[in-house]
């Protein structure tokens, strides 16, 4: 029994050994074809960015890096920002690309990180068992996970036991390669232009990608688009931030908040400053409590529907989750404004 | 939980562990440990699930007890039909009411009768005929007195549930598989190794073979009146390389789990497509439930004891009842049709029985005749699953007059051409290499000892596991978990 224990794990060992050696040799984001693709671009060009916008689908479609060139930098610069925004790439996602992205050739410019802040949350269910959800999943992510959701006051305990369940699933998927293996070695280095949008700066639309594609599952997620879910959305961010003054250091999840911090330090190390953003309709009771812990780096506020009631209005709208190019427009615009309000104050 | 799924990689080692070192050789202990992972495995599918199961399980249980206590022939007999009916229309239930209901409604609309058919949104339970027909062979052979019902329930319930065949097979016996918990079961080093072995070519043969291999073949199904009979014909050997690889490659991981815990099973699958005659594919072919229709159903009618017409109407009956077993649908009825359709002839000129030793035994290539052999009777399969796979008849009836056309000999779809295919062609014939080479032992890998370098033995089973993990993507249900 002991020999056939000893073996087995010594099987398995070798396996690992040889995955580890394989995994060394591809890239860090080799999971996220979107991410992947705009490095690729970046790398491809020799030109690297001052300014970077870094978050999920939120930043992908919402942040128009033309715009904000021309509103952040002189005509006669010659610095740009790009958009690595990309669809589904939460928080710790986020957290790892952008330290791997610190130690790479890309960042040697990079002055300033539009950050998307955000809570942990578990894998939803249409995105588990996909390599988006698992490339990143290291054993120091996996700790930091088990932790954050452990330590979270606002969780319930059927909302930490999924995510538990969920992400040490995850994790074993992830060490053991299934299902991404084939991915890992023929298609590490997928690249495509297309996903890093018309100008190649990162952004784009939903609009765009409608226009160009004709995708089924775009125009279904447009004519899905519900005012009263909106609406119900914006009375609880309404709610949300008129109770913020009622939070208390210790509803917060506080490993992510050493996490946060732990970017904070890392970015002034490379001298580059980290603005941390709110996205519309992201609220919640738990990001709020987060932002009002974050020291040391701005927080910019553009959830608060009383504030910015145009990121809830229908004329600015994709769909349910998201602004269209009309509304990528404002919101960029409204960024920059907050962000040189800040700048001034200082 | 499916068997290539992270949570059943999580679930075995903790059941293992628990069963060899938590149970500690305690025959009580490890027929707990059994029952409640069994249970939690099925329970993983859907909760409910578990209540009908145990219902099917405890009305055996106890109607086998029943008949042993009466003396009076005839209660006996009422305690078995009582059995069959409430296991038998359970499984109608579940898997046939609405497609009679639909064929009731349809043969009225003939007669220009037409109205709404009262068809209900009814769940199919998982492995529902595997362990009905478990159950059933319980009862039946405490009926026949050929065995002793068990006394005790655990490790009856053991018997039922146990979680590598409870829901795709092999349909076990319970003179096989029950005396297995009766008494404790020791830990066997070499036994445990072959069980990972057959797992790893299980897996090999549903992950690498079963699902690229099902890619294509639905490509060419689901649009199948695009295509000439050449891309049908290999749509449909595509197919038959899919069910095959996932429904043995099922049944090997079954065999090769319950090894670990030192159980034996039935071997379900002895490499049928090498067969020489239908007849021969026919005892080689999910060999659990053709030798339950036959030792429940084929002998009870006299099997070959009777004249030659009364032996064909049983033969049609066997395969006409194999084909509704897995399905509620004309398709499969069909597909047991024209089965027996092939098979007849051979009974008739009693030629049934020829073929019983393994094809080329001894020798490394067939002989011209047996290779001539094989393909043909691979052909007359293949016509067989053109009903099995189609969604109707007439996308039957299209396929057939298609393959049967001049449109045979004209070239393949063009995707079928591209780079990718030829990759899969590679693996489907390093595949069928194996299978060849393997054919005199219960699975194609059993005999890799014969390498005496574990060196060597380990680096085989590396570029295995290499290729699963490789080829393991998003995951196809097994086939047969649908019967």
């Amino acid at each position: 029994m002991k020999q056939f224990v000893y073996k087995g794990v010594l099987f398995l060992s070798i396996y690992l050994v040889l995955r580890v050696v394989l995994y060394s040799f591809i890239p860090y984001h080799w999971g996220n074809v979107w991410y992947s693709s705009k490095i690729q671009n970046l790398e491809k060009s020799g030109k690297y960015p001052e300014v970077v916008f870094i978050g999920s689908s939120r930043v992908y479609r919402q942040i128009d890096p033309a715009l904000f060139d021309n509103l952040y930098f002189s005509q006669d610069s010659t610095g740009f920002s790009y958009n690595l925004g990309a669809p589904a790439t939460f928080c710790p996602q986020t957290y790892y690309l952008y330290e791997n992205f610190l130690e790479s050739e890309v960042s040697k410019n990079c002055k300033v990180v539009f950050f998307e802040l955000l809570p942990v949350t578990g894998i939803e269910e249409k995105l588990l068992h996909q390599e988006r959800s698992t490339y990143w999943l290291n054993a120091s992510e996996y700790f930091f996970l088990i932790k954050s959701i452990s330590g979270n006051p606002l969780k319930t305990f059927s909302d930490k036991f999924y995510e538990w369940q969920t992400y040490t699933s995850s994790y074993i998927e992830s060490i053991l390669g299934l299902g991404h293996f084939r991915d890992e070695v023929l298609d590490w280095n997928y690249y495509s232009s297309e996903l890093c949008g018309p100008e190649l700066n990162g952004f784009y639309a939903l609009d765009d990608e409608l226009n160009r594609n004709k995708s089924d599952a775009l125009k279904k997620r447009k004519k899905e688009l519900n005012m009263d879910n909106l609406a119900r959305l914006k009375n609880q961010a309404v709610r949300i931030h008129k109770s913020k003054d009622l939070l208390t250091p210790h509803q917060v999840d506080h490993t992510n908040i050493d996490r946060v911090n732990q970017l904070i330090a890392l970015s002034a190390n490379k001298g580059i400053s980290i603005v941390f953003f709110i996205s519309p309709r992201m609220v919640s009771q738990e990001l709020l409590a987060l932002a009002q812990q974050v020291k040391g780096a701005p927080v910019i506020d553009l959830s608060n529907p009383t504030e910015f009631p145009e990121f809830y209005e229908y004329r600015y709208l994709f769909d349910n989750g998201h602004l269209n190019k009309a509304g990528a427009i404002i919101y960029t615009e409204a960024l920059f404004k907050k962000y040189a309000s800040l700048k001034n104050k200082e | 939980m499916l068997f290539n799924s992270i949570d059943f990689i999580i679930f075995l080692p903790l059941v293992f562990l628990a069963h060899w070192y938590f149970a500690n050789n305690k025959l009580s202990a490890q027929n707990l440990v059994i029952v409640v992972s069994s249970l939690v495995f099925y329970g993983w599918w859907d909760w409910r699930f578990l209540f009908l199961m145990m219902f099917s399980a405890l009305v055996d249980f106890y109607i086998s007890l029943g008949i042993v206590k009466e003396s009076n022939i005839k209660n006996k007999r009422k305690l078995l039909i009582l059995s069959l009916f409430l296991n038998l229309g359970l499984l109608g239930f579940f898997k046939y009411y609405n497609f009679f209901v639909s064929s009731f409604v349809d043969a009225f609309t003939v007669f220009g009768y037409n109205f709404d058919p009262f068809t209900l949104n009814i769940i199919l339970p998982v492995g529902i005929s595997f362990y009905t027909f478990q159950t059933l062979s319980y009862t039946i052979d405490v009926y026949r007195g050929s065995l002793e019902p068990s006394r005790k329930i655990i490790p009856y319930i053991a018997f039922v549930s146990f979680f590598p065949q409870l829901v795709a097979g092999p349909i076990e016996r319970a003179a096989n598989l029950l005396p297995q918990f009766y008494k404790p079961r020791v830990f066997d080093y070499t036994r445990a190794v072959d069980g990972l072995r057959q797992i790893l070519w299980g897996l090999f043969k549903k992950v690498v073979v079963a699902d690229n291999c099902a890619e294509y073949a639905n490509i060419i199904f689901n649009s199948s009146d695009d295509y000439n009979g050449s891309t049908l014909l290999i749509g449909v050997a595509l197919f038959a390389l899919q069910i095959y690889g996932d429904f043995s490659g099922y049944s090997d991981i079954a065999i090769g789990t319950a090894k670990l815990f030192g159980v034996q099973l039935m071997q379900n699958f002895a490499f049928p497509y090498f067969s020489r005659d239908i007849a021969e594919f026919w005892r080689r072919w999910h060999i659990s439930l053709t030798t339950w229709f036959r030792d429940y159903l084929y002998f009870t009618l006299g099997g070959s004891r009777v004249n030659l017409k009364k032996q064909i109407r049983n033969t049609f009956i066997i395969f006409l009842v194999s084909g509704f077993w897995h399905g509620a649908s004309w398709n499969f009825i069909a597909w047991g049709g024209i089965n027996a359709i092939f098979f007849l002839p051979l009974l008739v000129i009693k030629r049934n029985r020829m073929n019983l030793e393994v094809v080329a035994q001894g020798s490394i290539l067939p002989s011209l005749r047996d290779f001539i052999q094989i393909l043909m009777t691979f052909f007359l399969v293949l016509l067989g699953w053109i009903f099995f796979r189609s969604d109707s008849l007439t996308q039957a009836a299209q396929f057939y007059s298609e393959i049967f056309s001049f449109s045979l000999f004209h070239k393949p779809a063009d995707f079928l051409l591209e780079p990718e295919v030829s990759v899969l062609l590679l693996l489907i014939t390093f595949f069928i290499i194996l299978e060849w080479f393997g054919r005199e032992g219960k699975y194609a890998i059993e005999g890799i000892d014969i390498v005496r370098s574990q060196y060597l033995r380990w680096s085989i089973y590396l570029f295995l596991v290499f290729l699963i993990a490789i080829f393991m993507g998003a995951k196809n249900t097994f086939i047969y978990f649908q019967f």
